[in-house]
């Protein structure tokens, strides 16, 4: 299922997303998420927004499956997400690149295939595939030590991509990178998403990356999050660089600024 | 700040290993010359009696009149340390391992661990003798009981201590207890392991001379801890000093080779073997 294999990844279809009623609360009474329900239709690249510490961390970690809700469910591709197959072509992409430092590039891009037991020859191409996709060819011996901060990054997204996900989650991917670099990601990422078929849930910070990448934003409260607007971004599939200075993006970056400001979320805890 | 860490980079590559540990070992050697030629002239300006400070001269003389001696006996020291030295490696990396796999079973052993490590060796070694008879054996388990205890310790601070958003990513791709403990655990605790094989060295060294002491055989080439206590006896101060002497070469030479593998194992990932 995780490996589908055609040349193109076009063929690859995203999984739909239904969170429904989701609760979790911590030990000690810590209400992280509150009453949490949206759906995302297969292939949708859907942005979370919201106030430092809301929750937003919490409810991927939920959606991957890697922490149980207290009420409600979290279903993808129509089966509860915590007791979904080990293979379910979930992918997670961490704020830092979190690289085995003792691995060259090729080998941690390697290390999914090599979980799930897909053989040498096979995972070796799959890899080299995926680090040429995110422009690291020439890279590829290299150790984590040896790389900047942004070829790290596109190394772990390398890693996330390797399975060809059917659903990727990114918990501020960029965020510790500087803004040129981030730029340039994000235009990257839009390019892996284009051609792909995945669904794509993306936590950010930034509501220009929200509304440059996606085509929807979830904005939530503070912390419990609570779904407080979910916004349409009807800026079509096919977006360059230049869509930045464009006055329709404008337009869609103030929306979510209202909302954030509505919910209490200034940016000013941006840089927790 | 990128081109920064660029030229770091470069500057790094370029003194090689072999030479870097020339560099680091030139300042204590010309200290240890400077100390044993004022030492040598203090002794024959105060002519200090032989068998109460003999002169480091004396004892380079010993060291050659004695070599053969010495080296048998050294022969016999270094074989368990280095056995002793190599079974708390593995043992203590296998017990940490087990340690690590429940929270229960560490809560209940690590204030033992930590009591053990109290106990002074002296006082094992006797018992020692009671179980197993005295000789190389109970040296070696000497050794071994002195050494492991650095290595549970540091083993499972590096085991718990790998990373939690990697341990969440291989649960994603269904690594098993074996496969997160190979790929992950295990790596993430080598610079732990090599610390603790650092202090392991010295200590096996330690135990086997202070094993000697207690449980070391009084004929043939026991080691250099018995022939250190014999020469003791019959008044062969030069002896004593040669014995120390070689004793601490032994140890130096065995933390020194820790350190290498330590190196070779961890130069490509890790910060602190890249100056
Ligand atoms: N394992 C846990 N145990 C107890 N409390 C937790 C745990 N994980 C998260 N929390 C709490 O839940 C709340 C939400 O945390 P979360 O990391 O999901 O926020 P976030 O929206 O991702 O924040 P940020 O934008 O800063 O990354 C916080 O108050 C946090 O302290
Ligand atoms: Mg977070």
């Amino acid at each position: 299922m995780v490996l589908q294999q055609s040349p193109d990844n076009s063929t690859i279809a995203g999984v739909s997303l239904d969170v429904t009623g989701a609760y979790r609360t911590f030990d000690g009474n810590v209400k992280a998420v509150e009453d949490v329900s949206f759906s995302v239709p297969p292939g949708q690249f859907l942005s979370l927004l919201g106030p430092s510490g809301c929750g937003k961390s919490t409810l991927l970690r939920l959606i991957a499956g890697l922490d149980h809700l207290t009420a409600g469910s979290i279903q993808v591709a129509g089966r509860p997400s915590a007791d979904l197959p080990k293979r379910s072509g979930i992918a997670f992409v961490f704020q830092d690149a979190h690289l085995l430092p003792w691995r060259n590039v090729l080998r941690n891009v390697e290390l999914p295939l090599e979980l799930l037991g897909i053989g040498r020859p096979q995972r070796r191409e799959l890899a080299r595939q995926a680090i040429e996709e995110v422009g690291l060819s020439d890279a590829i011996t290299r150790y984590p030590l040896q790389l900047s901060g942004g070829m790290r990054m596109r190394v772990s997204l390398a890693r996330a991509l390797v399975t060809r996900p059917r659903l990727l989650l990114l918990d501020e991917p960029f965020a510790a990178l500087d803004e040129m670099t981030r730029h340039r990601l994000d235009e990257q990422l839009l390019g892996l998403w284009q051609n792909s078929g995945m669904t794509v849930v993306f936590v950010t910070h930034s509501i220009l990356e929200a509304a440059f990448l996606s085509q929807r934003a979830i904005v939530f409260s503070r912390r419990p999050a609570r779904v407080i607007a979910d916004i349409p971004i009807n800026l079509g599939r096919d977006r360059a660089a230049e869509l930045r200075t464009d006055p329709r993006l404008l337009h869609v970056m103030q929306e979510i600024q209202h909302a954030l400001r509505a919910g209490g979320g200034e940016e000013g805890d941006e840089h927790a | 700040m990128r081109c920064g860490r660029e030229a770091a980079r470069k500057g790094m590559n370029m003194p090689s290993p072999g030479s870097r540990a020339i560099q680091a070992a030139w300042p204590p050697i010309m200290m240890f010359l400077l100390l044993a030629i004022s030492a040598e002239m203090i002794i024959r300006a105060m002519k200090v009696p032989a068998f109460l400070l003999p002169a480091p001269s004396a004892v380079l003389r010993t060291m050659w009149v004695d070599s053969g001696e010495l080296l048998a006996n050294l022969a016999t020291t270094a074989w368990a340390a280095v056995v002793g030295f190599g079974a708390a490696v593995v043992l203590g990396i296998l017990f940490a391992i087990l340690l690590s796999t429940s929270r229960f079973v560490q809560r209940a052993l690590y204030p033992y661990m930590v009591f053990f490590q109290t106990v002074p060796v002296v006082a094992i070694a006797p018992l020692l003798v009671i179980w197993i008879e005295p000789g190389l054996k109970s040296v070696t388990i000497c050794a071994l009981v002195v050494a492991i205890f650095p290595m549970i310790a540091n083993t499972l601070t590096g085991l718990l201590s790998a990373d939690p958003a990697l341990r969440d990513m291989f649960t994603l791709y269904g690594a098993g207890w074996w496969a997160s403990l190979i790929k992950l655990r295990l790596p993430s605790a080598m610079p732990n392991i090599v610390t603790g094989m650092r202090i392991a060295a010295g200590l096996a060294v330690i135990g086997t001379i202070v094993g000697e002491f207690v449980a070391g055989e009084l004929q043939g080439n026991a080691g250099l801890g018995v022939e250190l206590l014999v020469a003791q006896k019959v008044g062969r101060t030069d002896l004593v000093f040669a014995a120390i002497l070689v004793a601490s070469l032994l140890g130096l030479s065995l933390f020194g080779l820790v350190n290498l593998t330590g190196h070779l194992l961890l130069r490509r990932w890790h910060a602190s073997e890249r100056g």
